[in-house]
C-alpha cells in the first residue's frame, strides 16, 4: 500500500540546487503541452499565496499561515523543488504549533529560498 | 455506474490538479475537477464518479468528511477513493481509512503507480460487481423457485382433491410445506360405498419428493373412482412408483379401504409406522395402556416403489370395526421430532400418547399437537409432522357423505341382460364391480343407486366366493382375532382355488320404473337357506358374519336364495319409485 518516498536525485550544479532536475524532467514527460501550464500555475500561485503567507504571519494569523504553507509546499514537491518544500513543511507544523518567533525566522529563509526557485524555474522554463 | 464514468480529482491546488487530471486522461479516463470539498461532494453528485482522488486538507470541507459523505451515499457500488496525502503520519494515514478511503497516494505523482493502483481498484470494483450480480441472480432465483413451487403446490392441491379430508370424521395435521416434505394424504369415497384412504412418505425432500406424489395421487384417485381394491391400488402405485422414482427413492405408505356400513377395514401397510386403532374418546379400559382396546396395525410390506410389479407383495389385511373407534396414523417425522436438546419425540413418547387419559379425552390430533407443542418447548415446532386420525362412523352418517365420481360412461338402453362368469384362477385377485360398473353407468337410471349397486354386488361375490366356493365358516367372524384368522384362511384357500362365480344381471324397464336383478350364482354346495334368510336375521345382532345379509335385505327390495343356496337373488328399484328407499 505504502507508497515509497523517491530519493532526490540531486545535482551538484548550482543551477539546480533549488530544483531536481531529474523530477522537472519526468514531470515535463508527462503533461506534455500541458508543462508550462503547470509551471505558470505554480508561478502564479507563489506570487498570489506567499504575499498572503507573509501578511498572516505579520498580523499572527498562524492558522492561515500554516494552511498557506502546506498548499504552497505540495506544489513545491510536485515540481521537484526540495528545498522550498522542507521548509515550507518546517514552516507549517512550527505554525501549527504556534511557535511565532520560529516563523519569523523560517520566513526570511523561505523566503529567499522561494525567489532563487522562482527564478529557477522562469529559467527553466525558457 | 458507466464504466466511462468520470474520475473525479478533488485538490484545492491547482499544479496538483492539473499534474493529476493529465495523468488519468492519458490513462483513457474523463475527469472532473473539484477545488474544495463543498466542490468535491457536489461533483461526486453530478457526474456519480467511478472512483475519486481526494486530497485530505481542503478549504471548506476536508477530504475525510467528503469521503464519509460518499461512502456513506454509495449504497452497493463500489467508488474507490484514493487519498492523496504524505504518508508521513500513520495517524493521518489510519484517519484516512476510518473515513472509508480505500488507497493513498503521495507526491511526487507516478504516473506508473497511478495507473497500477486504478487498475487494481478497477479490478475490486469488477469483483464487487460481479459479486452483487451474483446475489442479484440468487436472490431473482430463490423468488422464481418459491413461485414455483407455490405455483407446484397450487396445481396438486387441485389434484389432491382436499375435500374428502375436509370431512367430519377426519382430522388431520399437515403442514402447509407438507408436500416439499414428502408427506401425502388422499382421501376418496369409493363407488362401492366405501372410503379410501392413503397416508404417504417419500424418501427425500422437495422437488423428487413432490414429483413422485403426482403419479401416486392419480394413480389412486383414477383406481378409487373405479371401484378397484386396496391391493389393487397398492399394486398400481408401487409399479408406477417403481418406473418414475430414481434408485434409492421410494413412499413408505398405508392405504386403507374403510367400510363403515359392513364395520370393517381392508389396509395395505409398507413402511410408515404403526398405525392404531383406539376406543371412543371418553370409552377405554380403566387403566389407560396398550390393552384389547387399543389395537395396533403394523407395517407388513417394503415401501411403494421399491419392488417390481412381479415381485410386489399386495396381500392385505381385513380389521373390524366398532363405530367411535379411531384410526390413528402419521409419518415417522412425528417419532423423529426433536426437541430443543436434541432428543426425539420416539415411540415410547407416542404409544404413552395414544394409550394415555388424554387421547381418551379429546381427539389424537390435538392430544398430539399439544404433547409435541410440550417436547418441542413451543408450538411452532411441527413442520415435518403428518398425522391422520379417521373416526369410524355408522353408515347411514357415512351415506350422508357427498360424492363426487368423476367417471366416463356412454348411454345404453335400460332394457338388457348379461352373465359374467369367473373360474378358478379368475378368483384370485377379482373384484366385480369395477368391470361391471362400466356397463351398470351406460343405464341412466341407474347412476343414482350405483354405490347401492356397489355394494351389493360387492357383498354378493363375497358371499359366493367364501361361503360357496372357499367353504369359509363365517361364524369364525364373530370377534376381532377370529376376523384376522378368517381372512387368513381365505388368502390360503384362493392359493388353488377351483370353481366359479357367475353373475346374471338383467334390466328392465317397466311404467317408467327401471329394476336390475343381479343373481350371484357359485359353484359351491349351497346351504341350509332358512338359516341365513334375512327374516331370521335380528337387526339388533351385531356378529360380523350376519352384516352382509342385513346390508343386502336393507338396500334390495327383493333378496332370496335359490338352487339350495348356491344362487342369491336380489333386485333394485331405482329412486323415486323404491319402496324401501
Amino acid at each position: 500500500m505504502a507508497d515509497a518516498q523517491p530519493a532526490y536525485n540531486w545535482c551538484a550544479q548550482e543551477m539546480t540546487r533549488y530544483i531536481d532536475e531529474a523530477t522537472l524532467e519526468v514531470l515535463k514527460e508527462v503533461m506534455e503541452d500541458e508543462f508550462s501550464e503547470v509551471l505558470d500555475a505554480f508561478i502564479q500561485q507563489a506570487e498570489n499565496d506567499w504575499p498572503l503567507a507573509s501578511e498572516a504571519l505579520a498580523s499572527a494569523d498562524l492558522e492561515s499561515l500554516s494552511r498557506s504553507a502546506h498548499s504552497l509546499k505540495g506544489s513545491a514537491l510536485s515540481l521537484g523543488a526540495g528545498p522550498l518544500s522542507e521548509l515550507l513543511e518546517t514552516l507549517e507544523q512550527e505554525a501549527k504549533a504556534g511557535n511565532q518567533s520560529v516563523c519569523s525566522g523560517l520566513h526570511a529563509q523561505t523566503d529567499a529560498c522561494m525567489h532563487e526557485t522562482l527564478d529557477a524555474l522562469r529559467g527553466w522554463a525558457a | 455506474m458507466a464504466a466511462n464514468a468520470p474520475i473525479l480529482v478533488a485538490d484545492d491546488n491547482q499544479v496538483d490538479r492539473l499534474i493529476l487530471a493529465k495523468i488519468i486522461r492519458d490513462q483513457g479516463y474523463d475527469v472532473v475537477e473539484a477545488k474544495d470539498g463543498e466542490d468535491a461532494v457536489a461533483q461526486y453528485k453530478t457526474h456519480q464518479p467511478q472512483a475519486i482522488l481526494l486530497d485530505a486538507l481542503m478549504p471548506k470541507m476536508d477530504g475525510f468528511e467528503v469521503a464519509r459523505i460518499v461512502k456513506a451515499d454509495i449504497g452497493e457500488a463500489f467508488t474507490p477513493i484514493i487519498f492523496l496525502t504524505a504518508l508521513t503520519e500513520a495517524e493521518e494515514l489510519a484517519r484516512c481509512i476510518d473515513a472509508g478511503g480505500d488507497d493513498f497516494l503521495s507526491k511526487p505523482y507516478n504516473r506508473v503507480l497511478l495507473k497500477a493502483k486504478l487498475e487494481a481498484l478497477q479490478r475490486l470494483k469488477d469483483l464487487q460487481l460481479t459479486t452483487l450480480q451474483q446475489r442479484d441472480s440468487i436472490t431473482r432465483n430463490n423468488q422464481r423457485l418459491i413461485q414455483e413451487q407455490e405455483a407446484a403446490k397450487g396445481i396438486f392441491d387441485r389434484i389432491v382433491h382436499r375435500q374428502y379430508l375436509d370431512i367430519p370424521f377426519i382430522r388431520y395435521l399437515m403442514s402447509p410445506i407438507a408436500l416439499f416434505n414428502g408427506d401425502v394424504v388422499l382421501a376418496a369415497p369409493t363407488p362401492r360405498g366405501t372410503y379410501n384412504l392413503l397416508l404417504g412418505d417419500f424418501t427425500g425432500h422437495g422437488l423428487t419428493a413432490s414429483v413422485g406424489a403426482m403419479p401416486l395421487a392419480e394413480a389412486f384417485y383414477a383406481l378409487t373412482n373405479r371401484g378397484l381394491s386396496i391391493a389393487n391400488i397398492a399394486q398400481e402405485c408401487n409399479r408406477r412408483l417403481n418406473r418414475v422414482l430414481p434408485g434409492g427413492y421410494f413412499c413408505c405408505a398405508t392405504l386403507f379401504e374403510i367400510n363403515f356400513k359392513n364395520g370393517t377395514l381392508e389396509c395395505w401397510s409398507g413402511g410408515l409406522p404403526s398405525a392404531w386403532l383406539l376406543p371412543p374418546m371418553g370409552q377405554g379400559a380403566d387403566a389407560p395402556g396398550i390393552g384389547p382396546d387399543v389395537r395396533e396395525m403394523p407395517s407388513r410390506h417394503l415401501p411403494l416403489g421399491i419392488l417390481t410389479p412381479d415381485r410386489f407383495n399386495a396381500d392385505t389385511e381385513h380389521w373390524s370395526l366398532v363405530p367411535g373407534e379411531r384410526l390413528v396414523l402419521c409419518t415417522d417425522g412425528v417419532l423423529e421430532a426433536e426437541s430443543p436438546a436434541g432428543e426425539q419425540f420416539g415411540e415410547r413418547r407416542l404409544l404413552a400418547l395414544l394409550s394415555g387419559e388424554r387421547a381418551r379425552e379429546t381427539d389424537t390430533i390435538t392430544a398430539l399437537k399439544e404433547a409435541l407443542a410440550g417436547h418441542f418447548g413451543c408450538n411452532d415446532g411441527d413442520d415435518d409432522i403428518t398425522a391422520v386420525e379417521l373416526t369410524v362412523i355408522s353408515g347411514d352418517d357415512y351415506s350422508l357423505v357427498p360424492t363426487n365420481l368423476d367417471l366416463e360412461y356412454e348411454n345404453s338402453p335400460s332394457e338388457w341382460r348379461m352373465s359374467y362368469e369367473v373360474a378358478d384362477d379368475g378368483l384370485k385377485d377379482f373384484a366385480p364391480f369395477p368391470l361391471l360398473q362400466r356397463i351398470l353407468l351406460g343405464t341412466p337410471a341407474l347412476r343414482p343407486r350405483m354405490t347401492d349397486i356397489g355394494m351389493v354386488i360387492t357383498e354378493m361375490y363375497s358371499n359366493a366366493l367364501e361361503h360357496g366356493v372357499l367353504r369359509l365358516d363365517s361364524a369364525l367372524k364373530r370377534d376381532a382375532s377370529g376376523f384376522a384368522r378368517y381372512y387368513q384362511a381365505r388368502q390360503a384357500a384362493l392359493e388353488d382355488v377351483k370353481g366359479s362365480v357367475r353373475f346374471d344381471l338383467h334390466c328392465a324397464e317397466r311404467d317408467g320404473v327401471v329394476t336390475l336383478e343381479i343373481i350371484a350364482t357359485d359353484s359351491g354346495p349351497g346351504f341350509d337357506t332358512s338359516a341365513a334368510s334375512p327374516q331370521n336375521q335380528h337387526p339388533s345382532e351385531q356378529n360380523y358374519h350376519g352384516r352382509g345379509i342385513r346390508l343386502l335385505a336393507e338396500t334390495c327390495s327383493l333378496v332370496e336364495h335359490l338352487d339350495g343356496g348356491r344362487s342369491t337373488r336380489v333386485q333394485l328399484v331405482c329412486p323415486g319409485n323404491d319402496p324401501i328407499h
